[in-house]
């Protein structure tokens, strides 16, 4: 069994869980590549264990789940161990298992999936003779119409989804003896497709040419792959090798979720999981998006054709409602139709959903990750193509906007980011976030127009014109922006009097207690100050942040890494050093006690954010990558890797001392320069 | 076969006594042995009598009077190695009790968990239908809660499958205190029987919504020591 290096700063560790843990260890060694994910699960059957395999975009039907896929880890383990380790190694991407204890040879399993090969999973696997038995190489789930069957030496089996779509897999296996040792070699080709039935030809023959080349070199690939992955983007961080753990797993698991290939349709969960349905919310465009552009920029892309795939639904239902442009789905499936429950159970008793119906600022945030991927990268093929989803949002503000009597305009009954308070007027986040939108998708038009000669006939001037008359809650004496109309006059109630966050505090207080008072979900109005901070008055943060945090429960998973990327723009990075721990831990211990529904992907997605832009404060305006470094105390040195504007660039910040190194030329600002080319290297 | 004890005294729910262990004989394929002071059937069962009983290895559960709780159940209850089903005074003698719903309050902890895993089995192979309850208070509230509902959905399948793993249990939750929501949900739900895991524990500051059930309950309470308890 080839050998995976145990080095504590490369590997998430797994114990024997108890059974009530079974299932978050299986979704922490989560392994994803090509669009399909599979859980940790162990390969034999064990009490609470869920396996499972997942195709991104491909649902069981227009509003249901993701379709479970023909699962390919199953062993026959007899006895079974009653001890063992996971151990995810994230620098060579693979998940070794090594049974503890117990007689005889152990049960040693090594898997991954290819990141070479998209579609392509291999195992060995390891035992005494006696006791391991391979089984079929591809077992059906039980809760899909399924089918399989033999072609040439191999097994296939396909899942079938209502709509039509489907997952496809072909696997061959090798059984050999060395001494007393039983070996299992396991390999699988995966194909999946939303629409229509996938064909078994390309998962054949993926599935053929990696049996060729045989474990060994598979093993090579990956290995080298992982190693080219982390060369271009990565973090070191030695003094606090904790963090620098966390944040690598945020990383590999976010390399792995997100597809990079046509369209990536990337869930609350990823591939980690059933939970969330897979359906795509704002945190793909707000969160993940924004991480992925300094990760793998072709995966950005990817999330991007999601939606702009399914701009046509959003066409159609702003027309349906009587408006213009584009509304997006506050939660998205196969189609681009909204499919948010229009109820749920909430103690006891079903409470409508108004997400659905209210929560409208995605469209605005859709046409914002549209733009900050524009701007981190580089290219006018990109700018056409996305062109429509900047352009058709605005046009749908433009429609949705009312003018009161003295030509002030306002957005009515919404939801903003805190959900705790429904149905407001003038929600600061919807209200500046559609201003911003509207002046983006006047620029937008303007190249279009440009670009195609007499295309838009868009009145560009009279979306300006609108966004500089919509209201936005800013009061010039506080330097504070109010969150709706009316916030201020309720129950000035703050967190710290109810318990100590982050918590859920709708549950706690129930929903007419919370609604009635400040407390907050998640950041509101400070969401303006890390999306669009040139649609906020300067010098606003402080203020803003020192009113709302104090009200801000961070019920939300996404609550706690963009505080704390905040609280590092604030000049506060101690404090945002304790709310990254906060969500650092968030799937890794499990503190929402739901991890074994899949990984919070945003919150992976925001702690990279938070240790990027927040920590070390890079940004992108006007082609120009600025640095602004906030480290906490704990952090004497850090090293970022990332992917800006078409170059790789690393970035060592120690104390005072900033350098930066990229492979291409590309203007940068550092602390207190004026914006320069750089070639090669740049340092304070 | 195993046995049920029936502890019978004057005054109290003779009939309902009888009654309910007869339901749980039949859940667990036991016989019904009555329990009275001295022998005599229609006396005061005492408490050391009731519990000698029950540490026989043929007893599988006691079901007592909550008439004179003090004298009877409590005493009773705290040293018990085994399931008590405690019956209230307000089921009247009517003959009437079957055992269709259950309602298992659980505190999310492995141990009450445990404590109610066999009888849940029992009861769910009998084919009762279970529905549990769990209550949220500002310790045990989840920390995130991202969606209605999915969030719901999620949090209770994983409740459920740490704790409760049977086919066809139902969940709900609340938020407060436990013993103000068991009653409440209990008769919102017709349940028959109210089933607690509880470390065993009557002093100051524990077993708060044991007491406040076993008081006020107007159906049956099956208690399940857990194995810190004992």
């Amino acid at each position: 069994m080839p050998d995976v290096d145990a080095d504590p700063a490369w590997t998430v560790r797994v114990g024997t869980p108890v059974p009530l843990r079974e299932r978050i260890a299986e979704t922490i060694c989560t392994l994803a590549a090509g669009g399909v994910g599979t859980r940790g699960s162990v390969e034999e059957k064990r009490s609470g264990s869920t396996p499972l395999v997942l195709a991104d975009g491909v649902y069981e039907d227009a509003s249901g789940g993701l379709l479970p896929g023909p699962s390919w880890t199953g062993l026959v383990i007899d006895p079974p161990p009653a001890a063992d380790e996971r151990l995810l190694d994230l620098r060579t991407g693979v998940l070794a298992r090594t049974e503890r204890g117990g007689d005889g040879p152990p049960l040693r399993t090594l898997r991954f999936a290819s990141i070479t090969r998209p579609g392509v999973v291999a195992m060995r696997a390891e035992a005494g003779a006696a006791r391991l038995r391979a089984g079929p190489a591809l077992l059906s789930p039980a809760a899909a119409p399924s089918s399989t069957g033999n072609l040439c030496g191999l097994r296939w089996a396909r899942v079938t989804a209502k709509s039509g779509g489907g997952i496809v897999a072909v696997a061959g296996q090798r059984i050999g003896r060395d001494h007393t040792l039983r070996i299992v070699e396991r390999v699988a080709g995966y194909v999946a497709d939303p629409v229509r039935q996938p064909r078994l030809g390309p998962a054949a023959r993926a599935t053929r040419s990696a049996i060729a080349a045989g474990f060994e070199t598979l093993l090579r690939e990956q290995q080298a792959a992982w190693q080219a992955r982390w060369d271009s983007v990565g973090i070191d961080l030695p003094a606090d090798p904790d963090t620098q753990l966390a944040v690598r797993y945020s990383l590999f698991q976010l390399w792995s979720n997100v597809n990079r290939r046509g369209e990536a349709a990337v869930g609350a969960r990823g591939l980690s999981g059933a939970g969330y349905g897979g359906h795509v919310f704002w945190d793909a465009d707000v969160f993940v998006l924004p991480a992925m552009v300094t990760i793998d920029p072709r995966a950005a892309l990817a999330m991007l054709r999601y939606r702009l795939r399914r701009l046509p639904a959003a066409l159609a239902r702003a027309t349906a409602e009587g408006r213009a442009g584009a509304r997006f789905p506050w939660e998205s499936a196969a189609t681009g139709a909204d499919v948010t429950p229009s109820s749920g159970p909430l103690g006891g008793s079903t409470v409508p959903i108004l997400t659905g119906t209210q929560e409208e600022h995605i469209t605005a945030d859709v046409a914002w990750a549209a733009e900050r991927f524009l701007s981190w990268t580089r290219g006018s093929a990109a700018r056409q193509e996305l062109a429509p989803l900047l352009v058709e949002t605005a046009r749908y503000w433009s429609s949705r906007c009312r003018a009161d009597s003295s030509g002030r305009a306002h957005v009515d009954t919404v939801i903003g980011p805190d959900e705790y308070h429904e149905a407001v007027d003038d929600n600061a986040y919807t209200n500046v976030m559609a201003r911003w939108n509207l002046r983006a998708g006047a620029a937008a038009a303007e190249r279009l127009s440009t670009d195609r000669a007499g295309r838009t006939g868009t009145d560009v001037a009279a979306w300006r014109e609108l966004a500089d008359r919509i209201v936005d809650g800013y009061d010039r004496q506080t330097g504070r922006y109010e969150q709706f109309a009316g916030y201020f006059g309720l129950e000035p109630l703050l967190i710290a009097d109810v318990t100590t966050p982050p918590v859920a505090a709708d549950l706690l207080l129930g929903r007419d207690r919370i609604a009635h008072s400040q407390v907050i979900k998640q950041p509101d109005v400070l969401m303006l100050h890390h999306l669009v901070p040139g649609e906020v008055e300067p010098g606003s943060l402080v203020p803003n942040l020192d009113f709302y945090l104090p009200r801000t429960a961070h019920g939300s998973s996404l609550s706690p890494a963009v505080t704390a990327t905040l609280l590092a723009r604030a000049g506060r990075p101690d404090d945002a050093l304790a709310m990254l721990d906060i969500a650092l831990r968030l799937d890794l211990e499990d503190t929402t006690g739901m991890t074994a529904g899949g990984l919070h992907l945003a919150n992976l997605a925001g702690i990279w954010q938070a240790v990027l832009t927040g920590f070390a404060g890079v940004s992108v305006a006007g082609g120009v990558l600025s640095v602004d470094p906030r480290l906490p105390g704990a952090w004497p040195a850090l090293v970022l890797r990332f992917r800006c504007r078409g170059r790789r660039i690393a970035l060592s910040i120690a104390g005072e001392r900033v350098r930066l190194r990229t492979d291409g030329p590309i203007r940068v600002a550092l602390p207190g320069r004026r914006p320069r080319r750089v070639d090669e290297e740049v340092s304070t | 076969m195993s046995t049920v004890l029936a502890a019978t005294a004057p005054g109290g729910p003779g009939l309902a006594v009888t009654d309910v262990a007869e339901w749980m004989s039949g859940v667990l394929n036991a016989s019904v042995l009555q329990v009275g002071a001295s022998g005599r059937p229609d006396q005061a069962p005492d408490p050391d009598r009731v519990l000698a009983e029950l540490d026989e290895p043929r007893s599988a559960l006691a079901v007592i009077p909550a008439t004179a709780l003090d004298q009877l159940a409590w005493p009773v209850v705290r040293r018990a190695r085994k399931p008590v089903v405690i019956v209230p005074g307000a089921l009247v003698e009517h003959g009437h009790w079957q055992l269709k719903r259950a309602l298992i309050p659980l505190d999310g902890t492995a141990e009450s968990a445990d404590a109610v895993t066999e009888t849940v089995g029992l009861l769910s192979d009998a084919g009762v239908e279970l529905l549990v309850l769990h209550v949220f208070d500002a310790a045990t509230v989840p920390r995130f809660w991202d969606h209605p509902g999915h969030a719901d959905r999620v949090w209770q399948h994983e409740f459920l499958a740490r704790f409760c793993d049977r086919p066809g249990v139902r969940m709900q939750w609340r938020s407060g205190t436990p013993g103000e929501h068991v009653l409440d949900v209990a008769a919102a739900e017709h349940s028959d029987l109210i089933a607690l895991g509880w470390s065993q524990r009557l002093d100051a500051g524990h077993a708060r919504t044991v007491r406040r059930t076993v008081e006020l309950s107007p159906v049956p309470v099956l208690l399940l020591p857990t194995r810190t308890g004992q």
